[in-house]
């Protein structure tokens, strides 16, 4: 079995072979029968997604067609804001009133665009931590194993990307919320160019951190996702205020004059569990040069400092958002979460300021690596997703490559690159220049013309 | 449902007293009420974050004291160059 796409629904929607009603069945049904398992939402719009998906039929009937995403299923992760309806950030804490009365501009352009959003999915306790059981929200699983995480925090949107329950969705990405769901579920996101998707109406983590950005089967569902996504929006100060665009048209598979630094020295930092870490990237690499792509090793000698740099920073703007909250509600936050914000107490003003200017100093170096490539490639995680029982909580994010590149804002895709001895997803990295979004696109788009890993189907969403 | 706990592995480790007082103040001076065991469990993640700002400040340098990250004027200038 090969999942759907955006892609090709959106080519079936036009050609008569389904409707939006269609679609939106097919996955409410498989949510129906999974949902109770998997925990992928936290709240579930039926009846405004129906409404969503007749109106779409009817103006694609009219000839009123408003693009790709027109009558397609799509997630959006709990801390965006969706009009009429509360955004819980999977927390006691959260003023249900917040945003309510307005769709966050994200969630506005997909909506405009046509797209049914079937609900709001589950994340970690304002996009950090791990799920506690004994806070009333759905534990998220993994559709591959659901003993094993699906990685946070855009765990519901990347489990049912997944398991089928909407083809397309929303994640966020302070240290990597995009793509190590996306890595642990066997699905592809993006990490936008810091400030090429406005934030505002998205519940902050930590505010020179956060990203949006879309998560999908594929290089060019998410490239037709940023399409509709990226702008300016002055309500973010941090947007940008010229943005490319022209994604989803810069996908030809062909990769020829393109120079592809691999980094293979980050892996060694953390334990290969299943030892096929390394034999992906070296597949996924041949694969790109297949492709036409020229091949170059690189080292990222500013790596940890990179990655201690979003630890830092991460922890001290999530206190300063959360401090006075947590004075007061300490016992309603999730105990994972808590444990994770409580650590912005430890550190000084000084050591802040030091993270930025270190940052500044990672990134400049980061700049020299890239000014020899087009793009770096790099392993997304450690392993594939852990059980839950073996997560250790003070180490979990030495086993994940991500936060270094939310320091540095660059864009950065993550994509399915084979498969565990037993089955479980595995990803690779693609890093860009700023603004590039629409070139590491397509080396993941390229990669995908010559694979099948995103397609496959975990045999949950398959068995009757 | 599946019947499998998602509760995450306990800490194994055992800080040193020392770094349970610390941590403790600290926690109190910003106005929170951890339990002994969530002060026991963040002073094992002190070591490991006061190590990163440790090495944070090796390699800031001289570098200007810019508190706020703003890629924008960067990126802007990286596309127009």
């Amino acid at each position: 079995m090969t999942a759907l796409t955006i892609t090709e629904a959106a080519r079936r929607l036009r050609s008569g072979q389904a409707t939006a009603v269609d679609l939106l069945r097919q996955v409410s049904d498989l949510a129906d029968k999974l949902d109770p398992q998997l925990g992928v939402y936290i709240t579930r719009f039926a009846g405004r997604a129906q409404e969503a998906a007749e109106r779409a039929d009817r103006e694609l009937a009219a000839g009123l067609d408003r693009g790709p995403l027109h009558g397609i299923p799509l997630g959006v992760k709990d801390i965006l804001a969706t009009k009429g309806w509360a955004t819980t950030g999977q927390s006691l804490v959260n003023d249900p009133s917040w945003w309510q009365d307005r769709d966050a501009p994200v969630v506005a352009r997909l909506r405009a665009a046509g797209a049914v959003i079937t609900g709001k999915t589950t994340t970690m306790e304002y996009a950090i931590g791990l799920p506690d059981p004994d806070k009333p929200f759905p534990v998220p699983r993994n559709p591959w194993d659901p003993v094993t995480w699906p990685g946070g925090s855009s765990s519901g949107t990347g489990a049912g990307v997944a398991a089928g329950l909407f083809l397309g969705g929303l994640g966020t990405d302070t240290g990597g919320s995009i793509r190590i769901p996306a890595a642990y579920c066997g699905i592809t996101g993006h990490k936008p160019t810091y400030g090429l998707v406005p934030r505002a109406g998205c519940l902050p983590l930590g505010f020179s951190l956060d990203h949006i950005g879309p998560m999908a089967r594929s290089a060019a569902d998410c490239a037709l996702m940023l399409d509709v996504m990226a702008g300016h929006d002055s309500l973010d100060p941090a947007a940008q205020p010229d943005v490319p665009g022209g994604y989803a048209a810069a996908l030809t598979g062909d990769l020829t004059g393109l120079r592809i630094g691999v980094e293979r020295t980050i892996p060694l930092s953390a334990p290969d569990r299943d030892g096929a870490v390394i034999p992906a990237l070296n597949d996924t690499a041949a694969a790109l040069a297949a492709a036409g792509a020229e091949l170059v090793d690189v080292t990222i000698p500013v790596y940890r400092d990179l990655a201690d740099a979003d630890t830092i920073i991460m922890a001290s703007e999530a206190f300063s958002y959360h401090r006075d909250m947590m004075r007061e509600r300490w016992a309603d936050y999730g105990r994972y979460t808590r444990a994770f914000i409580a650590q912005g107490a430890l550190l000084s003003a000084a050591d802040y300021v030091t993270a930025q200017r270190a940052r500044r100093v990672a990134c400049a170096a980061l700049d020299d690596v890239l000014a020899t490539v087009d793009v770096i490639l790099t392993p997304t995680a450690a392993t594939a997703a852990p059980a839950y029982e073996d997560i250790d909580l003070h180490t979990l994010m030495a086993v994940i490559f991500t936060g270094a590149f939310n320091s540095t804002g660059l864009p950065v895709l993550a994509a399915p690159a084979g498969f565990t001895t037993s089955g479980m997803p595995l990803s690779v990295q693609v890093i860009g220049h700023p603004l590039a979004d629409a070139t590491v696109l397509a080396v993941g788009d390229a990669l995908q013309r010559r694979t099948a890993h995103h397609l496959a189907e975990p045999e949950i969403a398959t068995h009757d | 449902m599946t019947d499998v706990s998602p509760e995450v592995s306990p800490d194994v480790q055992s800080p040193p007293q020392t770094t349970v007082e610390l941590v403790r103040a600290l926690t109190t001076a910003a106005g929170l009420a951890p339990s002994a065991a969530e002060i026991e469990s963040l002073a094992v993640a002190y070591p490991i974050l006061r190590g990163a700002a440790d090495r944070l400040q090796a390699i800031a340098g001289d570098t200007d004291p810019a508190p706020v990250f703003n890629p924008v004027p960067m990126f802007q200038a990286a596309r127009d160059a």
